[in-house]
């Protein structure tokens, strides 16, 4: 790949360590996909506290050159209540401070976009998160590739990034033409559309025909979430649209490389594969995946004013430390705790799997677990063996954990 | 006997074990158990399946874009694969190959679809071979 004579420099280590570890990355990198030369880019996200990172970091003069916010991270505020011990919350407070001195954003998130990182039309970034590269390359039109924690770090670090993928015009282009022949409402029946839109397509981008109203930013997630639980592309348009599907849809060959339709028994195939049960005892009510935007927050909290969560019932929601602020603020927090759930702040309960605290809740006590998220529900399936997975509308999931069971 | 394939070089280094085959796309963050290395994915056949030590052939990966740290974690942990044998460039694995120093290369889907779990594969990334011994 060739280098400019700035990036050779930062090659030698002539800005440090720090910088010389992350050129001699993306060297690699660009070299191993076939890039030809590194492009700038001032947007990256999904710095996390992983130990051979952590010590980049901590190299002497290490700088971030570029605008930079965090990742979600195992490491949530309330770590006491669900049980986390001293020392893990000690390595979060080390990361926190680390991020500031070298100038990184503490977002703490899985979705950007909700806390001040917003990228422009045609922006190239440099983002993780699988949920925030499909919303970004989709619905925004920045480009980003599926990038990992390293290359993030080595891209704040330089600005740079590999000329390839998604930040080509000729990779931008659809395959797959998917005709939706049914209504699609709630964000759930999004989520259900792609779930199954990545099971068909993989790695190929899908191209939606027949969705006649602008989706709303929930179904929008919902939509972008599933997609690339089941898929690997980190793009899709919807004809008419999405930003680079607006007036013509382009496909890569001309026409489409395949065809299929999503109907109704499409939908309901879906919603079957996401849910592993379909009523029972609720044990853990778990909203915010992706992590919950300040409406998202209203409405549970609107769906609770007043009421009591059952006591068998654990009622958690997902969200960033910044949104968790403004829904205190508007009195959110105070409803949903008044009826006795909570707010997690940067954090998922699904991040460490099986070892996960669980919200202070054994792993063999529990049996139902309800979400309002299709990927939540699909990662919890798998990360949860053996248990009940339930995957409904926030309002039905809302209702169940103030009756103590799913009907 | 043993036969020979072609395959395209994305990161050098030679390994040779025991091949673990799946046919379709798996997240290495909910799909496989970073302790054990065991695959979890339902949709996979060899769900249940241990990837330590294996020589793992698949797709390319899917879901969450954590699989770089997912990998490199799994391997300083020795509960990795000792390479990785796709049919499509996938970034976010090619990242996680590198900083793990795992070989890395691209097959054709045809070929993948001769290589049997239980076969042994020697991967010579390097020189674009791949073996298949005593089919």
């Amino acid at each position: 790949m060739f280098l400019t004579s700035i990036e050779e420099r930062m090659l030698r280590g002539d800005f440090g360590p720090a910088v010389q570890w992350a050129m001699e990355l993306l060297a690699k990198y660009g070299d191993a996909v076939g890039a030809e030369r590194l492009i700038d880019i001032n947007n990256v996200h999904g710095l996390v506290p992983y130990p051979e990172l952590v010590e980049i970091m901590r190299l002497e003069k290490c700088k971030l050159k570029v605008k930079c916010t965090n990742h979600i991270v195992p490491f949530p505020d309330e770590w006491k209540e669900i049980g986390m011990p001293d020392k893990d919350y000690d390595r979060q407070r080390e990361f926190c401070q680390l991020c500031r001195k070298i100038g990184a954003i503490n977002t703490f998130t899985c979705a950007p976009y909700q806390v001040g990182n917003v990228p422009v039309f045609g922006e190239h970034i440099v983002w993780t998160e699988s949920f925030a590269q499909v919303f970004a390359n989709s619905v925004i039109g920045a480009r980003t590739n599926n990038e990992g924690i390293q290359s993030s770090l080595a891209s704040a670090l330089t600005g740079k990034t590999p000329k390839f993928g998604y930040h080509l015009d000729e990779n931008r282009k659809g395959s797959v033409l998917i005709k939706i022949q049914t209504r699609l409402e709630t964000p759930q029946e999004y989520s259900a559309l792609g779930y199954y839109a990545g099971r068909i397509c993989r790695s190929e981008i899908p191209v939606f025909k027949g969705i006649r109203k602008t989706p709303s930013i929930e179904q929008y997630k919902g939509l972008c979430s599933a997609l690339r639980t089941t898929g690997s592309m980190c793009l899709f348009h919807i004809a008419g649209l999405t930003p680079e599907a607006k007036s013509k849809v382009l496909f890569r060959e001309g026409k489409p490389s395949d065809k299929t339709s999503f109907g109704k028994e499409e939908l309901k195939d879906s919603f079957e594969r996401l849910s592993t049960a379909s009523d029972g005892k609720v044990d853990l009510a778990v909203f915010g995946c992706p992590h919950a935007s300040i409406y998202e927050i209203q409405k549970i909290a609107f769906l609770l004013n007043g009421r009591k969560i059952h006591r068998d019932v654990k009622l958690w929601v997902l969200t960033s430390n910044v949104i968790k602020s403004l829904a205190t603020i508007m009195g959110y927090t105070d409803i949903i705790e008044k009826a006795g759930g909570r707010l997690l702040a940067n954090s998922c309960d699904l991040m460490n799997g099986r070892r996960f605290h669980l919200f202070n809740m054994p792993f063999e006590h529990i049996d139902v677990y309800v979400t309002d998220s299709g990927k939540h529900g699909y990662y919890a399936s798998q990360l949860l063996p053996g248990k009940k997975i339930i995957v409904s509308t926030t309002a039905k999931c809302i209702e169940a954990a103030v009756k103590g069971i799913f009907k | 006997m043993s036969i020979q394939f072609r395959c395209r070089k994305i990161v050098g280094g030679k390994a040779e074990g025991v091949a673990l085959v799946t046919n379709v796309p798996i997240s290495f963050w909910g799909g496989i158990d970073p302790l054990t290395g065991e695959i979890l994915d339902k949709e996979s056949r060899e769900c249940g399946k241990s990837i330590k030590d294996k020589i793992f052939v698949f797709p390319f990966g899917k879901g969450s874009s954590a699989l770089s740290g997912r990998l490199s974690s799994m391997c300083r942990m020795r509960t990795g694969p000792k390479a990785l044998v796709n049919t499509k460039l996938d970034s976010n694995l090619v990242l996680g190959a590198l900083v793990s120093a795992l070989p890395l290369v691209l097959i054709d889907e045809e070929i993948m679809h001769k290589i049997k779990t239980g076969d042994y594969l020697k991967v010579y990334a390097d020189e674009e071979i791949i073996e298949v011994v005593g089919t």
